[in-house]
């Protein structure tokens, strides 16, 4: 159903499709073992049984009407202290995506969710693979919502739900990917600064003061921006402090 | 995971000197045959037993027996590897499911942390952990997954050998160069 990528110079030029299986990460951190897995190969499903959000957190979609895929880059080029660029390049590069096909502009909810109108649209899990001090492989997965209608959660929304039209998964799937590819060029580059501004340029909530939680403790402040780590970095009465993942929450 | 478990040390004496060092071996390994025989029909599941030469520690899961044994204690370097050399096979032997390692007189390494960010043992929480102490491990082997601002990283041993000591606890921080695994090399 998915053909290879033209635009591009390195990612979709091969695609493994499966009509399910339990996540495409999972498909893809096998495929790693292989030679045949060059930098670039997608790994894209129509249904998956046990898609994972963040640990243990299931992420549920209708077979067939959204966008599940994974890819696999050797970014051997970066620090593992640089890793969080690997995030920024994909949520910029959904971000970008998402600019030509909605009428609302996308945002990026730290660290890592697609939130168009306030809403959850997607979602990034990406798992390395380590080798001494660098990073041998990335397995870039993406669960972009985009054709189905009904969701449990009235948190979450589809790209079909904001234009009002639906898409050809084959068509938004090539264009995602040469985004991907830019964004990635970019890293690869070493246009560390512009990536860097691009993301914060479009975090949800930047400059905005809202409730946070904290050890269960509600208070107020302002997202300033994320530090090396990309920790966020809130204004809070006590001044800047940073946050890890665990350690706040969204209200 | 608390596991019943008994534990009872089984003093034992030095066996006695032989004017052969081919007999003395031979001694030893029937002797360990013995013991492991012994242990796997006592319904013990931790075992203990130090000698002047060697320190055996075998400790027994519900459907496998795990059997290592630690560096001698102050032992002359001449007769601490002799049984080490010997242990291996009549362990097998004995009891197919056994994994033994030998640590007399051998050097141990480290398996430390490449970054900050959260210990895992498993790739989620409905599956075994990848490594667990007794278990040999490859080189490129994934042994553990530390996670740091939602990007999981697959950590791979970088030696061949036997996990000694796991010492973090599962999703616990972690500094970077920190000790997570103690193998020791094959």
């Amino acid at each position: 159903m998915y053909k290879t990528v033209e635009n591009t110079l390195f990612i979709g030029k091969k695609i493994v499709f499966v009509p399910t299986c339990t996540s495409t990460n999972d498909l893809a951190i096998k495929l790693l073992q292989q030679p045949a897995a060059v930098e670039g190969t997608i790994v894209v499903t129509d249904s998956q049984t046990a898609g994972r959000g963040q640990r243990g957190n299931q992420w549920q979609t209708e077979p067939g009407q959204n966008l599940t895929l994974s890819i696999i880059l050797k970014p051997v080029f970066l620090a593992i202290k640089d890793q969080f660029y690997l995030t920024m390049v994909t949520a910029l590069a959904t971000y970008d995506f998402l600019k030509t096909q909605s009428p609302i502009p996308a945002q990026i909810k730290w660290p890592n969710d697609i939130l168009i109108g306030g809403k959850k649209m997607g979602g990034i899990l990406i798992e390395n693979q380590l080798q001494g001090d660098s990073i041998s492989s990335a397995v870039i997965g993406i669960g972009l919502n985009i054709n189905q209608k009904d969701f449990v959660f009235h948190t979450a929304t589809s790209l079909s739900l904001v234009a009002q039209h639906d898409f050809t998964l084959q068509e938004i799937f090539a264009l995602l990917l040469s985004h991907i590819e830019s964004r990635y060029l970019m890293l690869r580059n070493g246009h560390h600064d512009t990536l860097k501004r691009d993301y914060l340029q479009n975090l949800f909530q930047l400059n905005e003061s809202a409730n946070y939680l904290h050890n269960d403790q509600q208070f107020t402040g302002i997202i300033r921006g994320i530090d090396a780590w990309g920790k966020l970095i809130i204004e809070t009465e006590q001044g800047m402090e940073s946050f890890d993942l665990k350690e706040v929450s969204f209200l | 995971m608390a596991k019943a478990r008994t534990t009872k040390p089984v003093k034992k004496e030095a066996p006695a000197k032989k004017t052969s060092s081919t007999n003395q071996t031979d001694m030893k390994t029937s002797e360990i045959r013995d013991l492991i025989d012994f242990i796997a029909h006592s319904g013990l599941n931790e075992v203990n037993v130090e000698t002047k030469e060697l320190k055996l520690y075998i400790k027994r899961e519900p459907d496998q027996k795990i059997l290592k044994s630690a560096a001698p204690v102050a032992a002359a370097p001449v007769v601490a590897t002799a049984p080490a050399t010997v242990i291996a096979a009549p362990a097998a032997a004995a009891a197919p499911k056994t994994e033994v390692a030998v640590a007399a007189g051998k050097k141990t390494a480290d398996i430390k942390s490449p970054m900050i960010g959260t210990f895992y043992r498993s790739s989620n929480p409905e599956t075994p952990p990848f490594i667990s102490v007794g278990d040999k491990v490859t080189k490129g082997q994934t042994v553990c997954i530390i996670e740091a601002m939602k990007l999981f990283n697959e950590i791979e041993s970088e030696v061949s050998g036997t996990v000694v000591k796991v010492m973090v606890e599962n999703a616990q921080p972690v500094e970077y160069d920190q000790v997570l695994f103690v193998v020791e090399p094959d």
